[in-house]
């Protein structure tokens, strides 16, 4: 596995109904060009963002920031209006997709969308299967994606049957089958338990690739990532060091965020961490 | 109402069926497609009024029953499920055919003849395609018709149809729940709200649908389903296909009931002698 670094340069995007995903509404008329939605605002507008090789790095903004629409822009499901984005040495584009898509697992925000098979195992192997590797191999792969998740035993069960916990691992192994460099979470902690997001912070925190995180739960960015971007009317507003980011009140008060729990006072003794 | 969660519950568990071993579940799934497709023809092919002679077809599906380790139960749940339709059709034939024909000291209308014929030759089939579909899964039927030179679309569609009736039955079960929840001392869900509901339904699964496609497409998906089961055809696997053909060609040109009647009458008479 070779963990690859990310870059997106001034990445401007739009839906084309023009709904507006975001709450604050950035200059939308600004930009050029034909067609229906050319006065649609933009969800992002002029985003930009480097991650490097190896790095774990959080994506946080409000509801409607444009934190999904810049994830599916990096994993090649939305076609940017301008702006380019780099998986590694492979610059996104229709010709490079399947190349780019080889390098990046992406773990959608409902895993009822990511499994779609009668059994984990199936769903596991769904990657290494098109990418032709033999059975012996994909075997391999889906036990060691499903041990690393910590979630062997449940190799024969139908996804359905899982609970929401079990789910969101078992859609994290079926990306980590195919080995990729880079991995891309869409809010992977949303209707966790503590206990299983405390499980899921310690299986990101260990994962070798490139790991790119869009999520609310900026206590789960603190604790995983390094590095913290927040977008906000379209744009990436900070980016930098993430206790540095997240710890800077006025800049989260500006774009609609609170200050991490961790951050806070104890309740019951008045300390701080 | 029945509940949509326990539909789909059954729908996935013809998928767990698929995936154990046995002698039968383990043979290559083209040699379980062939042999269902030569069964299927051999008891369409008697004459509409043949009933005895299609009584020894039923060794197949018990055989098959007995060494695939199924349930009888599993068989027979599906038979009675589907046995309105197949009454239905074999109904109608007593009250088109009244010529009189005589079945040993009995004078019938001939269409009770039909009727039998057309009713056992329904159950025989249903109980095939039953016994294919749960010993070599929807992807070894999909491997089975791409085998007989089907095209590769036909298939696709195929098995995203069987997928896409899983996720339709998943938001059928949420909006049901969903509704039943408000519908207060109401039962059933009221005319006014069929259009809404059913338009809902559609957007949803569609949304839905659109998000899996997106997730296998991350996952390498080139528009061929590999189901896992795409090994070598080997010689069990020929001798399986064989063996059945024979067993099927001989129950279609020589009359096996007649000649076990005829036995058991000169056994009967040596005994009673």
């Amino acid at each position: 596995m070779t963990a690859y670094g990310l870059e997106l340069d001034s990445i401007v995007f739009a839906y084309p109904d023009g709904e507006r995903k975001t709450t604050a509404s950035p200059s939308g008329d600004r930009l050029a060009g034909g067609g229906a939605d050319t006065q649609s605002p933009p969800v992002l507008d002029g985003a930009s963002l480097g991650v490097a090789p190896g790095a774990k790095v959080g994506i946080l903004g409000a509801n409607g920031s444009g934190k999904s629409t810049l994830l599916g822009i990096i994993a090649g499901l939305h076609e940017p209006r301008a702006g380019t984005v780099r998986v590694g040495d492979i610059l996104v584009a229709k010709k490079t997709l399947k190349a780019a898509r080889l390098r990046l697992g992406f773990v959608f925000q409902d895993p009822d969308d990511q499994l779609f098979t009668g059994s984990v195992y199936d769903d596991v192997a769904f990657g290494p299967r098109n990418a032709g590797l033999s059975d012996a191999e994909v075997r391999e792969r889906v036990e060691s994606a499903l041990a690393t998740v910590g979630i062997p035993e449940l190799a024969e069960r139908p996804p359905f049957r899982l609970s929401g916990g079990e789910k969101r691992m078992a859609a994290i192994a079926t990306v980590l089958s195919m080995d990729p460099g880079i991995l891309v979470l869409d809010e992977p902690s949303a209707a966790l338990d503590p206990k299983a997001r405390r499980r899921l912070i310690r299986l990101l925190s260990g994962l070798p690739q490139t790991v790119v995180i869009a999520t609310h739960d900026l206590d789960l960015a603190l604790d995983v990532c390094g590095r913290a971007a927040i977008l906000h009317a379209g744009r990436v507003e900070a980016y930098g060091d993430s206790r540095a980011v997240l710890g800077d009140a006025a800049l989260l008060e500006r774009c609609g965020l609170e200050p991490p729990l961790s951050s806070g006072s104890c309740a019951i003794c008045g300390r701080r961490p | 109402m029945r509940d949509p969660s326990r539909a789909l519950a059954a729908f996935y568990s013809i998928d767990a069926l698929a995936r154990r071993h046995s002698p039968v579940h383990d043979r290559h799934p083209v040699a379980l497609c062939a042999t269902t497709a030569a069964f299927v023809v051999t008891a369409a092919s008697f004459g509409r009024r043949d009933v005895s002679a299609l009584l020894p077809l039923f060794l197949y599906p018990f055989v098959t029953l007995a060494l695939s380790g199924l349930r009888p139960a599993e068989l027979l749940g599906r038979v009675v499920a589907a046995s309105p339709a197949i009454l239905a059709i074999a109904a109608l034939s007593p009250i088109f055919e009244r010529a009189p024909v005589r079945v040993g000291p009995w004078i019938l209308a001939s269409g009770w003849l039909s009727c039998a014929s057309i009713a056992l030759k329904l159950a025989l089939t249903v109980s095939a395609a039953f016994l294919l579909v749960a010993t070599a899964g929807m992807g070894g039927v999909a491997r089975g018709l791409r085998a007989a030179r089907l095209p590769k679309l036909v298939v696709l569609v195929f098995q995203m149809t069987y997928r896409y009736v899983a996720l339709l039955l998943s938001e059928v079960s949420g909006m049901a729940r969903a509704h039943e929840l408000r519908a207060g001392p109401r039962k059933g869900v009221g005319k006014t709200l069929w259009g809404p509901m059913l338009g809902g339904l559609l957007l949803r699964s569609y949304d839905r649908a659109g998000r899996v496609h997106d997730a296998m497409a991350m996952r390498g998906f080139d528009g061929e389903y590999r189901s896992g089961r795409d090994g070598p055809f080997g010689g069990l696997d020929a001798a399986y296909c064989t063996a059945w053909s024979a067993f099927f060609a001989a129950a279609r040109f020589l009359d096996i009931s007649g000649a076990l009647g005829r036995a058991a009458g000169f056994i009967a008479r040596g005994a009673a002698s």
